[in-house]
């Protein structure tokens, strides 16, 4: 009893825990975005596949609870410190835990598939859009962890081309001849990989935003870039 | 965002640590002189004041009073204390404001409750919380303090346990704290008598309040200090072990508020987590529990300022809430009763939260002053 009491007195401090555990979470749904990617792309599936991306969720979402649990601890034994930091956490924690769930979404829709994507009709569709949300993620953690502003602004480039392929993605769909199938499944996976681009940006561009503009981007930012 | 804002450095923490010891220097101190000025009053006020707190249940009402207004249990036991080593009151009649204290202390976290008012669940939850401590004070008072009337096993028990440790500590010859706390009691008492020239009495009047203005200097400095230099440490402890195992548990509890010298921090840090709902009522009472046995120290503390009467009624201090402890808390079916109070109160002011204003104000204040008032009258 004694020494779990002198581990739990060396633990590391509260903000660096939840630090920890967020990143966690990024690298999570980082891992299920490429494990879904391979399935939807190239048919591979590893055994167990939909247990794990439903266990990582799980994890994803578990983590989010656990790091609210801490911020409300902290603050209700510290009142006043950190608040700032706790405040962004509490919005960031919600865009993981979304992109998990839109991980999961990308998952579903390959079991709605009646056959395997065309990949060539894919790429002329998206291009390399699944390469630049793999970016995204990447720079995401980077930014997040050291507050890089200029990869933030980065991140903010990405996504902003990312939207506007999306909607023209709906666009091209919505004249297509395309079965309905192939349609439905092409048109979910442009809405949620916009979706996780825009949370991915959301928790980047937290760098560079005020507390009271989170998750709004001042449009002079984007033209900027 | 990697790096905690919230950072000290070596020096400042060095200074805050330097400035604990010189407050309590301070607070010994203020108990010290407490009882030299109540031995300048002269042993017809002594007598008047003894006469009044013989009879068990105003001393008791007395202490819950007290420290309801005060706030502070820390506050009036080391009071207490100092009032016991000036001979001022017995330990027999000290034991019952003891008792009366440990509730009176309670208020400040129903009060911090009260102030969840706005989000009706959130305050249900905030409100069982608090009075789950009242519930158990009030439950354990009212077992033990019959038992000490009619047995006075605390009086008893603690006298033995004071023997022996003034024994160990050299205290049986004078406190060694005496040592170093003699030349600022000379030094305060020379100030009042030869340089402003003041005849006895007037003279312990103003040592008197000058020794309760320090005691509340220290105590409320030194609480603030301490709670600066642990409090982050106690977070990491504190998420790790909280909801675990129920000893270890009410050991932090006891450790945290030994060192903040106030249950009253501990229990109401409490209220708000058990309000959001991350920690639930029956995780939190081991912690309360804990603050209850860590306030002791700062009566024991005090008591090493006095003689052995002084230690003896910190010891009373300790014994009744650890008493309280193995009575209620073992036993599933004992330990909900005070749970199950606080949850039934809980829901009663969730129907309308001025039933807790009252609640409050009349088992607070009302309470008590009346039944002082009726007492002395018989």
């Amino acid at each position: 009893m004694f020494k779990n009491f002198l581990s739990f007195w060396k633990g590391k401090d509260f903000l660096s825990r939840i630090l920890d555990d967020f990143n966690k979470m990024l690298e999570d749904t980082e891992d299920m975005f490429s494990l879904v990617l391979n399935k939807l792309l190239d048919s591979k599936e590893e055994a167990g596949l939909k247990d794990k991306i439903y266990s990582v969720d799980k994890n994803v979402n578990d983590l989010e609870r656990e790091i609210r649990k801490r911020i409300v601890e902290h603050l209700s034994l510290q009142p006043g410190i950190d608040v700032p930091a706790c405040l962004l956490m509490m919005s960031v924690v919600k865009d993981a835990e979304r992109i998990g769930d839109y991980c999961k979404n990308l998952y579903e829709v390959t079991e709605f598939l009646k056959q395997p994507l065309d990949k060539n009709k894919f790429k002329q569709l998206f291009d390399d859009m699944d390469g630049e949300i793999i970016k995204e993620f990447s720079k995401t953690k980077t930014a997040f962890k050291d507050s890089d502003e200029n990869m933030a602004r980065e991140i903010l480039h990405i996504e902003s081309a990312i939207v506007k392929n999306c909607d023209a993605i709906l666009k091209k769909l919505s004249s297509s001849s395309l079965g309905a199938n192939e349609a439905v499944c092409y048109t979910l996976i442009a809405r949620y990989f916009k979706r996780i681009a825009a949370h991915l940006a959301n928790i980047g561009s937290s760098v560079i935003l005020p507390i009271s503009d989170l998750d709004f981007f001042d449009e002079n930012i984007r033209r900027e870039n | 965002m990697g790096q905690d804002i919230y950072q000290e450095n070596g020096m400042m923490r060095t200074l805050k640590i330097i400035a604990v010891f010189l407050l309590l220097y301070t607070f010994l101190t203020s108990i010290s002189l407490m009882g030299h000025a109540f031995k300048g009053f002269g042993s017809g006020f002594v007598e008047t004041l003894i006469k009044t707190t013989s009879n068990p249940f105003i001393g008791f009402f007395v202490g819950l009073l007290a420290t309801s207004i005060i706030q502070s249990s820390g506050t009036t036991t080391s009071m207490i204390v100092a009032f016991v080593a000036a001979d001022v009151l017995t330990v027999r009649s000290a034991i019952p404001i003891i008792m009366g204290a440990n509730i009176g202390t309670t208020v400040t976290n129903t009060l911090v409750a009260i102030g969840h008012f706005t989000r009706r669940e959130e305050f249900k939850r905030a409100l069982n919380c608090s009075t789950m401590h009242d519930f158990f004070n009030i439950m354990t008072a009212a077992i033990l303090l019959p038992l000490e009337l009619s047995t006075h096993y605390l009086e008893r028990t603690a006298g033995f346990l004071a023997r022996h440790f003034c024994e160990f500590s050299g205290m049986s010859v004078e406190s060694p704290l005496n040592v170093i706390i003699k030349p600022a009691i000379r030094a305060i008492e020379g100030f009042f008598i030869v340089f402003m020239g003041l005849p006895q009495k007037p003279a312990s009047i103003f040592m008197l309040l000058t020794a309760l203005a320090i005691l509340f200097f220290s105590l409320f400095f030194g609480i603030k200090l301490m709670h600066t230099l642990v409090i982050k440490r106690t977070e990491v402890v504190f998420n790790n072990i909280l909801g675990k195992n129920a000893v270890l548990v009410m050991f932090m509890g006891v450790l945290f508020t030994a060192l903040v010298h106030s249950s009253s921090v501990t229990t109401s840090l409490l209220v708000p987590i058990v309000a959001s709902g991350i920690l639930t009522v029956e995780n939190a009472f081991p912690v309360t529990l804990g603050a209850n046995l860590g306030t002791t120290f700062t009566a024991i503390l005090a008591s090493l300022a006095g003689n052995m009467a002084a230690v003896t009624i910190a010891f009373a201090h300790l014994l009744f809430n650890m008493t309280g402890i193995i009575l209620i808390y073992p036993i599933k079916a004992i330990r909900r009763i005070p749970l199950r109070m606080a949850a039934k109160m809980a829901e009663f002011a969730y129907r309308n939260p001025l039933y807790a204003i009252t609640y409050v104000f009349i088992v607070f204040f009302v309470i008590p002053t009346l039944l002082i008032l009726i007492s002395r009258a018989f």
